[in-house]
């Protein structure tokens, strides 16, 4: 559950849809049947309105605790801990990125699958996005690249599937914007897979 | 408090006043709502824009649509709060010329001089040279967002002057000494909630407007020579403390306008209760912290600035929302609400700001904003939260005013209108939320033939949306001769 809500946008999506409906049918309810449809005046009284008031905003803050609590895993930077600590050195592939209006310079497009990999970009001219699509069109993962800056944008990926995937720019960067974009191609690995999976910045 | 008096010059004044911003932002709204189109219609196929024209219209289209908001929400209010502070209405006619100045000089920055750097202008994009439009163009859109803050920080200044002679003080103001009694200190009611709207949006809009001002300077000095290029982190970071908490305050100062208008229909009161005076003291604090989950990607920074991000955007959103909403709920609740237009919008207002700000938590949330950044998700949540949310309250507020002070009231056609404006915005919002799931990215002037489908069944509600609130316009301008006249008079 928590794998589908915070690894792709279907499960946001899904979340919010859930909220829409039950919301919308408790706001539906107390709008149109309670509000328009009995022009009597209310015989509840106040106390009972703000406990219910209360109820209900303890209700929300609680599931609002849980999303963000059950979110922690999955944050970029904790995995990154995690990865880093069972990841020797030598074993990270380091991949270079230049970011210049409006291309992609990057120093190696062919990886292998189960391989974790350091991407390390900055950017030339102005602000840039390096945005990972999947193969089926849905975004991986997305990095900032940043001009001027004295150390590169950095994080470390483990490709999970083989194919081609799409890098596009998520940062607005002028008129070309919207074509700058590259390919990375990823294999199946000959040698032994890692088990390691996910993206963690270093 | 004893130049409080409804039926004296000023409020007078405040009212004209009134009818004149928010007429200039139902303006505003129509035509930047016609750019809008225009970008989906490209982004649907079904019209080709060239990508220097599309990127125009978008900045036009971000930079327009906020002012419209602000200069809207900030006009109802000032005229609502005249029942309980003393505003200037002089510093606020200044505020205006100042305001609708920037405004104008915008139009020509992007229009005329091409400025395509979207509405946030993040350096070092607006001066860099190898971009197709000229210096003065970047120059003149960047005096035009000073111009438009110092036209909010007149506004803010003037209500914190005002809100401290009529409460003794910011924090009676804030109404501290009802909050730290725990409710119980009956000598010392609390202010309406409005006013705690309005001096908490005041004192962060005084901040905001600050950072603002200090990044929009430096930008400035580098356009001359004056300094180095600029640090490009920290300048993200200055404008989204900016851009962000504008846009942000803008909502909770058109939510103020609800507290102003839903008690007339449905015949009751309402007060602040101790719920509502804590949101708005905990929303001066919260509403500075969310700024950073613009930047989770931005690795280069500090972690503990992302999880201020997370932890601020719950904080910052929840306890108004909330109070304000379920507020809303308990006063409708078996009140035999009246069936109009203002009434409705509100309505429609209450429940877009609900479904926009779990939209939009659900974005601040680090893990979801790594497969969520930057596509349309984010206007898709923005979108809900303004179109159906703050502008709605806005226009609620304008409908009421004007029927009010015309004595015209809303026919049966106007709440047709009013629904389709809902509707319209709610099937336009949904197909952005769905672009946003399947990844399609913002900003973006070409769509792959497989995105089209998206901006081609949001164009219909965006049509319909386009028509409610053309109808309504139309009312509303109609009024307005009769409303000019009658406002030195009328008490509303």
């Amino acid at each position: 559950m928590a794998k589908f809500l915070f690894e792709s946008g279907q499960g946001a999506f899904a979340l919010t849809l859930l909220f829409f409906f039950v919301f919308s049918i408790a706001f539906a309810f107390v709008i149109y049947w309670k509000g328009f449809a009995a022009p009597k005046p209310s015989t509840t009284d106040h106390p009972k309105l703000v406990r219910t008031e209360a109820i209900w905003i303890f209700v929300a803050l609680t599931l609002f605790l849980v999303v963000n609590m059950s979110s922690i895993p999955y944050m970029p930077t904790v995995i990154s801990n995690a990865l880093a600590a069972n990841s020797s050195r030598n074993h990270i592939q380091d991949v270079n990125i230049l970011a210049v209006s409006w291309a992609f310079d990057i120093s190696n497009r062919n990886l292998q699958v189960g391989q974790p990999i350091r991407f390390s970009g900055t950017s030339f001219d102005t602000l840039h996005g390096f945005a990972v699509y999947q193969p089926d069109g849905r975004l991986l993962f997305t990095m900032m690249l940043i001009p001027g800056m004295p150390r590169p944008t950095s994080l470390i990926h483990v490709f999970e599937k083989a194919g081609t995937y799409t890098v596009r720019c998520l940062e607005y960067c002028g008129t070309g914007h919207a074509n700058m974009q590259d390919r990375l191609i990823v294999v199946n690995n000959t040698s032994k897979s890692s088990p390691m999976a996910g993206s963690i910045e270093k | 408090m004893t130049d409080i008096d409804p039926r004296g010059e000023r409020a007078a004044a405040l009212r004209r006043l009134a009818l004149v911003y928010m007429t200039t932002a139902l303006g505003l709204f129509l035509l930047m709502g016609l750019l809008g189109l225009l970008m989906r219609l490209d982004q649907a196929g079904l019209f080709v824009l060239p990508p220097l024209q599309f990127y125009q219209v978008m900045t036009l289209h971000g930079g327009g649509m906020i002012a419209m908001a602000l200069l809207g929400a900030m006009g109802g209010l000032a005229n609502a709060l005249s029942m309980a502070i003393s505003l200037s209405p002089r510093l606020l006619w200044a505020a205006y010329v100042v305001y609708l100045a920037g405004v104008a000089l915008f139009v020509i920055g992007t229009l005329i001089g091409g400025f395509a750097a979207g509405w946030t202008m993040l350096p070092p994009l607006p001066f860099d040279p190898s971009h197709e439009w000229p210096l003065w163009a970047a120059v003149v859109s960047c005096i035009a967002y000073l111009l438009i803050g110092v036209g909010f920080l007149l506004f803010c200044l003037n209500v914190l002057y005002a809100a401290r002679r009529a409460f003794g003080g910011l924090g009676g103001a804030l109404g501290w000494p009802y909050l730290f009694s725990a409710g119980k200190n009956q000598a010392s009611p609390p202010p309406p909630p409005m006013v705690l709207a309005a001096t908490a949006v005041s004192i962060d809009g005084v901040l905001t407007v600050a950072a603002g001002a200090l990044l929009l300077m430096a930008m400035l000095a580098q356009a001359a020579g004056l300094v180095g290029s600029l640090d490009a982190l920290l300048a993200k970071n200055f404008m989204f403390f900016f851009g962000h908490m504008t846009a942000n305050l803008t909502i909770y100062l058109a939510a103020g306008l609800v507290y102003a208008t839903l008690p007339v229909y449905v015949g009751r009161a309402w007060k602040a209760s101790w719920p509502v005076v804590l949101a708005f003291n905990v929303l001066v604090v919260g509403v500075i912290l969310p700024y950073p989950h613009h930047l989770y990607q931005d690795f280069v920074q500090p972690l503990g600035m992302q999880i201020v991000g997370q932890v601020g955007s719950y904080a910052a959103g929840l306890p108004v929302i909330l109070v304000t909403v379920t507020g809303g709920l308990t006063l409708i609740y078996r009140s035999g609400m009246r069936w109009s237009v203002p009434s409705i919008l509100i309505a429609w207002g209450l429940w877009g700001w609900v479904f926009g700000g779990i939209g939009a938590l659900l974005d601040s949330t680090i893990a979801v904003n790594q497969v969520m950044h930057n596509t349309l998700w984010v206007p898709a949540h923005f979108h809900t939260y303004y179109l159906l949310g703050a502008v709605a309250f806005v226009w609620a507020y304008f409908y009421h005013l004007t029927g009010e002070l015309s004595g015209r009231h809303d026919r049966f056609a106007s709440k047709i209108a009013a629904w389709m404006y809902g509707l319209g915005g709610l099937g336009f919002v949904l197909t952005l939320f769905l672009s946003g799931a399947a990844g399609v990215p913002r900003r973006y002037a070409e769509h792959l033939p497989e995105w089209q489908i998206f901006a081609k069944v949001g164009t219909p509600f965006v049509i319909a949306l386009g028509l409610g609130i053309g109808w309504l316009a139309v009312e509303m301008f109609a009024r307005l001769g009769i409303a000019w006249r009658n406002a030195a008079a009328h008490s509303a």
